[in-house]
């Protein structure tokens, strides 16, 4: 398979919740290897969705979708390439930091001192030295380090992950952001769900905004501020954010009124 | 960020083998079931119900062994005599493992047929090895409670046969009933877990559905009756294939009658079979973890407004509460309550255990036609008791994540609790009323009666409310227990509930002596035969002690109220 094989890539990708609810409308996405791609929207939007989709949790309604080049059909061997971080820390209570790591890497069929000092190396990196106590004595924080580390043992090629900062103190976010910032280094695929926008602008390096289920607008961090800035004087990706999906909204309250009329 | 790398994007990379194929990989399967029962051990550990309860089951099981082994050696002694009730066993046989579909569909629909962190597990391993692990989880969860005591019926027939042969096949008998059973359950169990996901309907159903078997069952179990229909269905069973599990349990027993070619058969049947009951519990936990809920229109109901325009139930039922001059605070209070309890009944559930209780004496009334005449007020008490232990006993903890809202609040202490009495008011009164009366009335108890019974339920059900909070309060409960995988529920304190239903029980006992005389000799008689020492109590005594008891029950609902109250206006987090 070439190089130029997009890391994420949808057409047409629709979801339909019953005959009422539109959550994904027609997405098309393309997301290139080694890229940090933001996914920005407000709640409902239909980011986790969308998600829930590429990591085959989902079946979607319409649309072609594929991760690693490999179709969201295909669910034994794409989630053998990818990682999934939810926004709850995806942890056992009733294990330990330590046990739930090699729990995660055996069903990942990982074995061997190479994986041992994998789990070390990152358990120090993290500073979670209590590794050996059970995580139901864990705060959201440690509980959020360890579901990432679960989550990268396998050194995926596409990682999604759902607002990983937050519920972290600076600290942790810091090292968070670091740790993505050198998976993206290591050339690994990072979609990243957020609403913390300064996260965002910080690591990714192009954004898409989702607003009802539709991308409403895609580029660098840099090229949507420069359009925000000529439109608004503000250039900042809150401004970029609140203009994409008001526009958005006041264009539907238009063509319902339309409509109505 | 550089797309030039050397990780391969494309699906070039080959698929680990295990990920392929229909059925489970064994070494993740094993790998997911060991961690599942150590989860499952350490988290029964910290629930002191469930220790309690698997203690008690424990116990049973133990308990049964030297009786299994003394039914074993004499059924093997009548072998050798050639007069043993062997069809009779062979039916147990037929029983026992629908007894396994049983367990395995309990698991299937409940929590261990949920995958706990869903949404990373299935990212991590296809579905097919989550099922097999959980299924495998399963089967040994239950093992114990089939094999030990075939085992000890085993050694029993053993020792009654003269020979230790019969073991060999009665555990490898009990191995393909208990894999095969446990299979079929599950994979049932799943399915319906599939269609209450799908069906919003369904869904709402499942609580009820839920008691209605669990009381059946305990119903059958207390009635004595369980072992009989159980011995019905299995000799339907008998002449079915299944019936040939009973010929491989016998196979190696002297005497036992058993066809080789039928037990031959069942063990071709299961080996051939077992890869299908797996396949089959693979698809059904597809279907059961990928289902998209079903919708309904009570989905809606938490906006304003239903699917017709009028205002939602909580709201109507505020406004109906404002138009008697019910207090903002107080409505507010009692609709949210109200609206706890209907949404999640399962959290309410431990109320209904006390009511076991009568099931002998239903059970009699029944095949009698006889009602006794202390009935009426052992409604009251339960009326009583339940308007208490279901929603004020733990006022505290039931707010859950809103404590701190509710204690910094405007609103005072006192209109917590009239809030809290006055949805146990609303709920159990109507209903104790009319239990009282109705059982008063089969009992063929007099008009008097019927009327105390009558006015006296709104006063045990507002005494037993107010009571409940004040002990609530003085010992209130933060930790939830669960009840599945996902419900969870919080249960009063220990400290609290013992000391209410004591308080609760002797008070209203105590009303009933003094109301009613008839009331008053049975208790008598009651008290006087579980005294120690041959003591007795005559009606002067008890009425002298209800007296006692009935004033200080009354004195501590005011106190109890006051102290509730109070609790609540000054109550700090810690």
């Amino acid at each position: 398979m070439s190089e130029q094989t997009a890391a994420i890539e949808t057409d047409g990708l629709t979801k339909r919740y019953g005959r009422d609810v539109l959550a994904v409308d027609d997405l098309d996405l393309a997301v290139e290897c080694g890229e940090v791609y933001g996914f920005l929207g407000p709640n409902g939007a239909g980011k986790t969705t969308t998600m829930r989709i590429l990591t085959t949790l989902t079946k979607p309604t319409s649309g072609t979708a594929s991760v690693a080049g490999i179709p969201v059909t295909d669910r034994a061997a794409l989630t053998e390439r990818i990682g999934y971080l939810p926004a709850e820390p995806p942890v056992f209570d009733e294990l330990t930091g330590r046990e739930y790591l090699r729990y995660v890497a055996r069903l990942r069929e990982l074995d061997g001192e190479d994986v041992e000092r994998r789990v070390e190396a990152y358990l120090d990196r993290f500073e979670l030295a209590d590794a050996d106590r059970r995580i139901d004595g864990y705060s959201t924080g440690m509980k959020k380090k360890l579901g990432v580390i679960g989550t990268i043992l396998h050194d995926p090629d596409v990682l999604f992950l759902d607002e990983p900062t937050s519920g972290l103190d600076p600290r942790a976010a810091r090292t968070m952001r670091e740790t993505i910032a050198d998976l993206a280094d290591r050339e690994m695929t990072v979609f990243l769900s957020t609403h913390i926008l300064p996260v965002a602008d910080e690591l990714a390096d192009r954004l898409g905004v989702i607003n009802e289920g539709r991308l409403v607008a895609e580029g660098s961090p840099a090229e949507l501020k420069a359009r925000a800035e000529a439109d608004d004087g503000d250039a900042d990706l809150e401004t970029v954010f609140l203009n994409v999906t008001r526009r958005e909204e006041t264009a539907r309250e238009q063509t319902v009124t339309e409509s109505n009329v | 960020m550089s797309s030039e790398g050397t990780r391969s994007a494309g699906p070039d990379r080959p698929v680990s083998q295990s990920r392929r194929g229909w059925l489970p990989s064994p070494s993740i399967s094993c790998l997911i079931a060991r961690v599942e029962s150590r989860r499952s051990w350490r988290k029964l550990r910290n629930q002191d119900l469930w220790l309690a309860l698997a203690g008690l089951g424990i116990l049973v099981v133990l308990v049964s062994l030297p009786v299994l082994y003394g039914f074993g050696s004499r059924f093997g002694a009548d072998l050798r005599a050639g007069s043993a009730p062997t069809e009779t066993v062979f039916t147990i046989v037929v029983g026992a493992w629908l007894a396994m579909v049983a367990f395995g569909i309990i698991s299937g629909v409940g929590s261990e047929g949920e995958v706990d962190n869903q949404a990373a597990i299935l990212t991590i391993r296809p579905p097919k090895d989550v099922a097999g692990g959980l299924l495998l989880a399963a089967v040994l969860g239950y093992a114990p409670l089939l094999c030990l005591p075939a085992l000890a019926g085993g050694a029993g027939i053993a020792v009654g046969v003269g020979t230790p042969a019969p073991v060999a096949g009665i555990l490898a008998g009990s191995v393909l009933l208990l894999v095969t059973g446990v299979t079929v359950g599950f994979a049932c169990g799943l399915t319906l877990k599939w269609l209450f996901r799908r069906s919003a309907r369904l869904a709402q159903l499942k609580p009820a559905l839920g008691v209605s078997v669990g009381v059946g069952y305990i119903w059958l179990s207390v009635t004595g009756r369980l072992f009989s229909v159980i011995l019905d269905v299995g000799a339907l069973l008998r002449s079915s294939p299944l019936g040939w599990l009973a010929d491989l349990v016998f196979l190696t027993t002297p005497n036992a009658s058993v066809s080789a070619p039928s037990a031959l058969g069942a063990v071709v049947l299961g080996v051939a079979l077992l890869p299908v009951g797996v396949f089959a519990v693979v698809q059904a936990a597809e279907f059961a973890w990928y289902a998209e809920q079903g919708r309904t229109a009570s989905d809606d109901e938490s906006s304003e407004h239903d699917s017709r325009g009028r205002p939602s139930l909580g709201q109507r039922f505020d406004e109906a509460l404002g138009r008697f001059g019910v207090s903002a605070g107080t409505r507010g209070v009692a609709t949210v309550v109200l609206l706890r309890a209907y949404r999640a009944p399962l959290q309410l559930i431990y109320v209904v255990v006390p009511l076991f209780l009568l099931v002998p004496t239903i059970e009699a009334t029944v095949t009698t036609g006889f009602v006794p005449d202390w009935l009426p007020w052992s409604m009251l008490l339960y009326g009583g008791w339940v308007a208490g232990a279901a929603f004020p006993l733990n006022l505290l903890g039931n707010q859950g994540a809103t404590l701190p809202t509710v204690v910094t609040a405007s609103i005072r202490g006192r209109q917590v609790v009239h809030g809290y009495v006055l949805a146990a008011v609303l709920v159990w009164t109507p209903l104790t009323a009319a239990a009282a009366i109705g059982t008063g009335q089969l009992a063929g108890r007099s008009t008097r009666t019927l009327l105390s019974v009558g006015l006296a339920a709104p006063v045990a059900v507002t005494a037993g409310a107010i009571l409940a909070a004040g002990f609530g309060t003085a010992f209130p409960r933060f930790q939830s227990i669960d009840l599945t995988g996902s419900t969870k529920a919080l249960l009063p304190s220990k400290t609290a509930f013992a000391l209410f239903s004591f308080t609760a029980s002797v008070s209203i006992t105590a009303i009933g002596v003094l109301v009613d005389d008839i009331y008053g000799l049975v208790m008598s008689d009651l008290l006087s035969s579980v005294l120690p020492y041959g003591l007795t109590v005559g009606p002067g005594q008890l009425e002298t002690g209800a007296w006692i008891v009935a004033g200080l029950g009354l004195a501590a609902v005011p106190l109890t109220y006051r102290f509730a109250s109070r609790r609540i206006d000054g109550y700090c987090l810690e």
